[in-house]
């Protein structure tokens, strides 16, 4: 009896279930239809693409003989793993994030705190704030320009500030020993304003009573930082973190305009080496490999942040 | 008091030299004449100013890749303003696929951009897309739809529900629900995100260089493209640049209150 019913509540059950689909969609057909076109273009702008790269990244590819292209199976994968250059290339992206993003973090709660204090009990709003704010809005490829025109060896005002103080002229990104740390001089430059910005933000939207409260008790400004700003930030920092950590791990543009890798390889990030492989060496299916690689990387961290954000709501309001 | 307050100006005034500095001097470069550009000691102030670069610039290929970026750049704006806004909505108010469906939105924008332009740029080929508007603007919308969404999606959850619950009462359809009441009440974050989609398909830079050859190359592309070509025109090239600034300066100052919002995707208020 029980053994003969049992089918027929699964049935039941498996009837239920579309019909509670068909529900579901006619309570959200209307946001369905309002997000249908995004949806469908990110598919085929991102999703199909990819897919497309997977199956191009299976060939040895050389992208001006695009029928004489062999199968080759996950051998490209294997040489971008056993490639020196890649991994050169991924030692100079961790040595580039971790210096300019520690930097960039320090010196913009550094400004954050400070502009805080000076903004605090007055009305008139700060009119040289945008001045700052100008490197993170500019395009990336004029920010490489910029730098260039100010690392001049000869005739640029940076080597002439230098000499006025003592020190002598700097190569810059025309030396292999200064290249790197030139291009992490500009990164703190256009995205400290970004950190300090976000971090004012954040601090000006914490109850003003707890700052009068510790100042009354006559708390230092390192135990305001480290008792009240930094622990009540957290959400902040996270977020700001993340999303430096995400576009560091793709620069390129300023790369590709201030030293195109140069001199030798010392300043190629692995998305440039990635760009070089597939439209300089026209390797396409080996750079498919690597940047699915690269992909996999960002999607790891991504996944390990989407549980953070989730659990904490950090994204909700 | 007055020392402490004098030293605070200074340190403003360091900090806002470090920060402005650099931009300033790409502004004289591209207005000294040539030779002043080449001269040791650098000139900090020059001692004339001229705009002859500027038309220099304009008549080379700047012209042109201003146009280009002006026609690419509306379009994606208007596009994912629109859609930003539908969508965003329906994240707001519906709820539609959780968390992972607005995240995975959100995703796309965080990926290494060299990963998507391998495969983009092969299929658009196969299209015989190169080189055309279409094919920057749909990759464009890359970048700025997510971004858009989230923005939109942020402003819609602080708009109030109540007054669109009492419309629903008083039998209005869920259409004009959103056109209605809510876009009304959104519409400062409505020209916000547009604003920002503007500058981010403005600063674009790999997927127009990838997808372009000649004739719908955008400014940042035909920036990079000057030096190799003109070895030290450095005033012409600056010039060039200093055009691209222009509506990043109009963002600088209108959008102030807003920056932090537009930079964290809706994440930060």
């Amino acid at each position: 009896m029980n053994a003969a019913r049992a089918p027929i509540v699964e049935v039941a059950a498996s009837l239920a279930e579309p019909s509670g689909f068909k529900a579901w969609c006619r309570a959200n057909s209307f946001a369905l239809v309002l997000l249908a076109p995004t949806v469908l273009i990110l598919l085929a702008l991102t999703i199909f693409p990819l897919i497309y790269s997977v199956y191009i990244s299976l060939f040895d590819y050389y992208l001006p003989r695009p029928h004489r292209r062999a199968f080759v199976g996950l051998e490209n994968y294997g040489a971008v793993l056993t490639d020196a250059r890649f991994w050169a290339s991924m030692r100079i992206t961790g040595i580039f994030m971790f210096f300019s993003i520690s930097i960039q973090f320090i010196l913009g709660m550094a400004l954050a705190v400070f502009f805080f204090d000076e903004f605090r009990g007055r009305s008139a709003k700060a009119v040289y704030l945008p001045l700052i704010l100008v490197p993170m809005m500019i395009a990336p490829v004029v920010v490489g320009y910029v730098w260039r025109l100010l690392y001049q060896v000869e005739f640029g005002p940076l080597n002439y500030m230098l000499l006025q103080i003592g020190i002598s002229r700097l190569e810059f990104t025309a030396s292999a020993g200064t290249a790197l740390l030139s291009i992490i001089v500009a990164d703190i430059w256009q995205w400290t304003p970004f950190v300090t910005l976000v971090m004012l933000a954040g601090l000006v939207a914490l109850p003003q009573e707890l700052f009068e409260v510790t100042e009354m008790d006559g708390a230092s400004t390192w135990q305001r930082l480290r008792y009240v700003m930094l622990p009540l930030l957290s959400r902040v920092i996270a977020i700001v973190l993340l999303i430096r950590l995400l576009d560091s791990f793709r620069e390129l543009d300023k790369i590709f305009i201030m030293t195109q890798g140069g001199p030798g390889t010392v300043t190629e990030t692995v998305s440039y080496y990635a760009f070089l492989t597939g439209f300089k060496f026209f390797r396409i299916g080996y750079a498919a490999a690597m940047s699915l690689l690269l992909l996999a990387v960002t999607a790891i961290i991504c996944t390990g942040i989407a549980k953070v954000l989730h659990k904490e709501q950090i994204f909700e309001r | 008091m007055l020392a402490r307050q004098s030293a605070r100006y200074v340190a403003i005034a360091i900090v806002v030299v470090v920060f402005f500095f650099p931009i300033y001097w790409m502004l004289i470069t591209s207005m000294k004449p040539q030779e002043e550009v080449l001269y040791y000691p650098p000139t900090f102030v020059p001692p004339e100013f001229t705009f002859r670069y500027y038309a220099e610039a304009f008549d080379f290929r700047g012209g042109t890749a201003l146009i280009n970026s002006l026609i690419v750049t509306s379009i994606v704006t208007v596009i994912s303003t629109v859609l930003g806004t539908l969508g965003g909505y329906a994240f707001a108010r519906y709820k539609v696929g959780g968390f992972h469906l607005p995240f995975w939105i959100l995703s796309t924008r965080m990926m290494p951009q060299v990963a998507a332009i391998i495969p983009l740029f092969l299929l658009m080929q196969q299209f015989g897309m190169i080189d055309r508007y279409g094919a920057v603007i749909a990759v464009h919308l890359i970048v700025t739809l997510p971004f858009a969404i989230w923005m939109m999606r942020s402003f819609f959850l602080e708009t109030p529900v109540e007054l669109e619950e009492a419309a629903l009462m008083d039998g209005a359809s869920k259409w004009q629900l959103l056109m209605k009441i809510a876009v009304p009440l959104a519409a400062p974050g409505i020209a916000m995100t547009a604003l920002f989609s503007f500058v981010f398909s403005w600063n674009e830079f790999l997927f127009a260089l990838v997808l372009t050859r000649r004739v719908a190359t955008t400014l940042p592309v035909v920036i990079s493209g000057l030096y190799s070509q003109h070895g030290v025109l450095w005033p012409v090239m600056t010039a060039v640049a200093a055009m691209g600034l222009i509506p990043i300066f109009i963002l600088a100052v209108v959008a102030q209150r807003y920056l932090v919002r537009g930079l964290t995707l809706g994440a930060i208020k």
